[in-house]
């Protein structure tokens, strides 16, 4: 299977109330390449309602707190090739998200920023290889439910019922809380 | 491996396919290095792929410039252009009109190969930013299966040809011009007689001369759709102007002909490409738009060349042959109302009607704008937008030079279930055409020649105008703000009543984000009234200074009376010591936000810059020389402004000169303090020290700048018309300009011709 364009979304539980906080994090993140992946620029859609606000525009991934749909998630987009099989490139990406998340929560401008520990979206950026549709989600399914086994060995896979033309999206909502720290120990392990 | 290509096979046109085929050769040849990155570069911008800021991979990250870290930084795709990064791609939306299929496409390009995002442009484009090169033959096939080409998007090509978005149900138009404008761009795509010119080429079309339609007089080619009545026999044709431009010194487009009848309209575009494509200049492109050819040769000798060349033409089938069927174009709305049912909506729905519907000349319909902030728009809006106008329209939406999209040919009595579709995903902002729907171009978030935040600044106007309910406010919903973050337009701040177009200053030792202040541009008759120059005011009081203003505007106007009119009377002098406390900044550790931009957390400032004492005393001489020359600048404005007098603009040439000298001679101090006064002397030495030596170069520009001392000198004895006045006035704000930019890099010791050197972080 070709999918690497794969999509994690890890919702806040609670919301950072003022968007342009991220913007001097980021920034920082970009001059301090505080992450492994290679990360270059800062895009600003606060004015846009129900947006990706603000990204972190990377050459591996975009790392993005998107209000799509209303809910605040942060939401990492995988750009580049990934090795190993679908589920290992989804543990990858996973692993990504969480670091990003735990990254965020250590920073001392964004107090108050939570993450849901019960929760995660595995989504496919890629309509020819992996499209929103049941044999599109008999390919995706295996390797989310790989993932929540993973993190919290059950949770329920639900896929999301939204436009035909989105992109395929699972939820995968966890038995207990797993706080992004504990959910890389587990996807390192 | 299933791919793009093998997926749409047979839906992908034979041509289109095989010029895409063609470009993923052509890029595979380059990783290769088969094909000279320069040429490549070209080859790309001809398929849309366009460079975006950092792409040399270095950016400035607040203190230093630093390295970004691409996995292959040895390979480019362009002179200092790395293949690794983050491209623009600008898709060509011909007279701004798209289906519902093909929103859904767009839809999905902007998830899969960009940030989600789709921007409308000021030309009708739609464009997807941080695209990977790697991606962009796949994107460009499953746009040929739509209908949709990237070709010519970009390059010294013709570029997207623009319509009225009203045309064909606007009450005023003479006739529809949409099936012209299709001919136009079908005809030309890929036509051999637009592959050589020096520049690109913009082309318009209006439906009438009032309205500001297609903008047809800041092009360089357009077209303002006549009629007339021959022997009882209504006849067809269009207007036809060349030469105009907005750039860093805007050009009104001059008459070629006041009549040209429809089945002639393209043989005289071929005519006028050839003559183009063989005169104008190929070397130095910042002189290298057909504006500079008319305003070498005369509207009269370019005529004379356009219409032998016209006669010379050999026929061609393609000029004519859809004329019956351009006379028959006729769209169409759904049979029926989709909903509707009656709602009780309030005062929001009322103000979005009043903004965002205007009633077509067809009885019962009406087209609604929507309001895009800043042109934007998310994927999931447009996708769910496709449905909405699968629901209400057929096929009947256009994107506007406003960076906003029309839906026409809406049953009146589906507005309400309309608006309520569109409130239910964030599309039924009120305040379209009104002071809070602010046009920018990219700016320094994405364009690599921005110099200030304009999206920035305009996110900031369009949140806080709103709020306090402008878009309502009879006395200022009218104004039109637009931004751009450099002098080169593509905001097009130069038509607004309220325009900027970002620069910078330096304070002690930073630099302090700005923007030029443009007041009194006409947006109205296709756009053939500039602003004039007010001095520049630092990005972060930008807000004040349209408060301000606006206050001002609502003091002073008498009746209906135009802010042009207003700022006419009221006066260059009066207004810019309206402002003046507001260009006075503060030292950095007074009021560090100055020096930050909108939207940015880094320090504009160049924080590494280290100057000792005796530099710091002739940068001192400097900046008051500048500072002179500023003042010599706004004397030759006031000049101009004096209409009654009738030296007044050969007076207003010679101050501008004269600024354009004293800046030159500041610039001159930095190595020389005891430089003479004499304009002679300073030309000769600034000639040798910064211009022969390139320091004076801007990075992208090259010498187009001091060009414009040279040119002012060579001509100092001319008396010149208001108009040439009023151009050599602007290029002497840009001059200034480039002096502070020159002064700038100077003080950062990044003496290298066009502020090459870096100080870099590896």
């Amino acid at each position: 299977m070709t999918l690497h364009r794969i999509g994690i979304k890890i919702p806040l539980s609670r919301d950072l109330q003022d968007d342009a906080r991220l913007i001097p994090v980021f920034h920082a993140w970009i001059r301090d390449q505080r992450l492994p992946e290679a990360i270059l620029d800062v895009a600003d859609y606060r004015h846009v309602p129900e947006s990706p606000s603000l990204m972190l525009i990377g050459f591996d991934c975009d790392i993005t707190l998107d209000r799509e749909g209303g809910e605040p998630t942060l939401y990492v987009q995988r750009k580049q090739p990934l090795n190993g099989d679908l589920s290992a490139r989804v543990l990858a990406v996973a692993a990504t998200a969480y670091r990003v998340a735990d990254a965020l929560l250590a920073e001392p401008g964004l107090a108050g920023l939570a993450f849901d520990e019960r929760r995660i979206t595995v989504l496919s950026n890629d309509r020819l290889h992996v499209a929103n549709d049941e044999a599109g989600e008999a390919v995706l399914h295996p390797a989310a439910a790989t993932l929540a086994e993973r993190l919290w060995g059950d949770a329920q896979i639900t896929r999301a019922a939204g436009h035909p033309r989105d992109r395929l999206t699972l939820h995968v909502v966890g038995t207990h809380n797993l706080s992004p720290a504990d959910a890389l120990v587990r996807l390192q392990g | 491996m299933t791919t793009w290509k093998d997926h749409l096979g047979d839906a992908i046109p034979a041509d289109w396919g095989a010029e895409i085929d063609h470009f993923e050769a052509q890029m595979n040849l380059r990783k290769q290095g088969k094909i000279e990155d320069r040429v490549f570069a070209e080859l790309r911008l001809r398929r849309g792929a366009y460079g975006q800021r950092y792409d040399n991979g270095l950016r400035h990250d607040g203190v230093q410039q630093a390295f970004l870290p691409f996995p292959n930084p040895q390979l480019t795709k362009g002179p200092d252009t790395l293949w690794d990064a983050p491209g623009m791609m600008r898709i060509k939306i011909p007279w701004g009109g798209f289906t519902a299929e093909q929103l859904d496409l767009l839809a999905d390009l902007g998830e899969e190969y960009s940030d989600g995002i789709l921007h409308i442009t000021t030309r009708q484009d739609v464009q997807l930013h941080y695209v990977d090169i790697e991606d962009t033959p796949d994107l460009m096939r499953r746009l040929a299966a739509v209908g949709i080409t990237t070709r010519e998007a970009c390059g010294n090509s013709v570029r997207n040809v623009t319509g009225c978005p009203m045309a064909g149900v606007c009450p005023c138009e003479a006739f529809d011009t949409t099936p012209y404008a299709e001919a136009t761009w079908r005809f030309l795509l890929g036509h051999r007689d637009v592959q050589d010119f020096g520049r690109k080429f913009k082309i318009a079309f209006s439906g009438c001369a009032d309205g500001a339609c297609g903008l047809v007089s800041m092009h360089d080619m357009g077209f303002i759709a006549r009629t007339r009545e021959v022997d009882g026999r209504i006849e067809r044709g269009f207007e036809v102007q060349v030469g105009g431009g907005l750039g860093a010194v805007p050009h009104v487009a001059k008459v070629l002909d006041p009549f040209v009848l429809e089945h002639e309209i393209l043989p005289l575009t071929q005519a006028v490409a050839r003559v183009y494509a063989r005169l104008g200049e190929k070397t130095n492109r910042n002189k290298a738009r057909i504006k500079f050819l008319v305003a070498k040769l005369g509207i009269d000798e370019l005529r004379r060349l356009v219409l032998e060349e016209r006669a010379a033409l050999e026929r061609d089938e393609r000029w004519d042959e859809w004329v019956p069927t351009a006379r028959r174009f006729q769209e169409t709305p759904l049979a029926k109302p989709a909903d509707d049912s009656p709602r009780d909506l309030g005062d929001d729905f009322d103000r979005w009607c009043e903004r965002n519907v205007k009633a077509q000349r067809q009885a019962g319909f009406v087209a609604v704008t929507l309001a895009l902030p800043l042109g934007d728009l998310t994927s999931r809006q447009a996708r769910r937008l496709a449905d909405i106008a699968r629901r209400f329209l057929r096929d009947t939406m256009r994107t506007t030079v406003e960076q906003n999209i029309v839906l026409r040919w809406v049953h009146a009595s589906d507005l309400p279930a309309l608006y309520e579709a569109l409130a239910a995903i964030g599309l039924a902002r009120s305040g379209a055409e009104s002071i809070t729907d602010i046009v920018t171009c990219p700016g320094t978030d994405t364009c690599k020649l921005g110099i200030s935040a304009s999206r920035g600044l305009g996110g900031e106007l369009l949140e806080e105008l709103t709020a306090r309910g402008l878009q309502h406010d009879a006395d200022v919903q009218n104004l039109r703000i637009k931004i751009s973050g450099c002098f080169n337009s593509c905001g097009q701040h130069h038509v607004a009543d309220i325009g900027f177009f970002g620069s910078s200053r330096t304070v002690g030792n930073y630099r302090v984000p700005h923007f030029q202040l443009i007041l009194g541009g006409q947006w109205a008759e296709n756009g053939r009234h500039f602003g004039q120059a007010m001095g520049a005011v630092p990005s972060k009081r930008v807000p004040e200074a349209i408060h301000r203003l606006l206050d001002l505007y609502r003091r002073e106007k008498s009746g209906g009376e135009s802010f042009r009119s207003v700022v006419e009377r009221v006066g260059r002098k009066e207004i810019k010591a309206l402002l003046d406390d507001l260009t006075r900044i503060p030292d950095h550790a007074a009021e560090p936000d100055l020096y930050v931009d909108w939207g940015d957390a880094r320090s504009y400032s160049i924080g590494d810059i280290g100057i000792g004492e005796c530099a710091g005393e002739v940068v001192s001489l400097t900046e008051f020389g500048i500072a002179a020359a500023e003042s010599l600048l706004l004397e030759a404005q006031l000049a101009l402004d004096d209409r009654k007098d009738t030296e007044a603009p050969a007076r207003a040439t010679g101050l501008a000169l004269d600024a354009m000298i004293k800046a030159a001679q500041a610039l001159i101090k930095q190595q020389d303090p005891d430089v003479r006064d004499d304009g002679e002397t300073v030309l000769q030495e600034f000639q040798r020290r910064f211009h022969d030596t390139g320091l004076f170069h801007d990075r992208y520009m090259g010498g187009k700048f001091a060009q414009f001392l040279f040119a002012a000198w060579e001509e100092r004895h001319e008396r010149p018309e208001a108009d040439a006045a009023g151009r050599r006035i602007e290029e002497a704000t840009l001059f200034l300009e480039a002096a502070h930019a020159c002064h700038a890099r100077l003080l950062a010791g990044d003496g290298t011709p066009g502020g090459g050197t870096l100080k870099i972080r590896h």
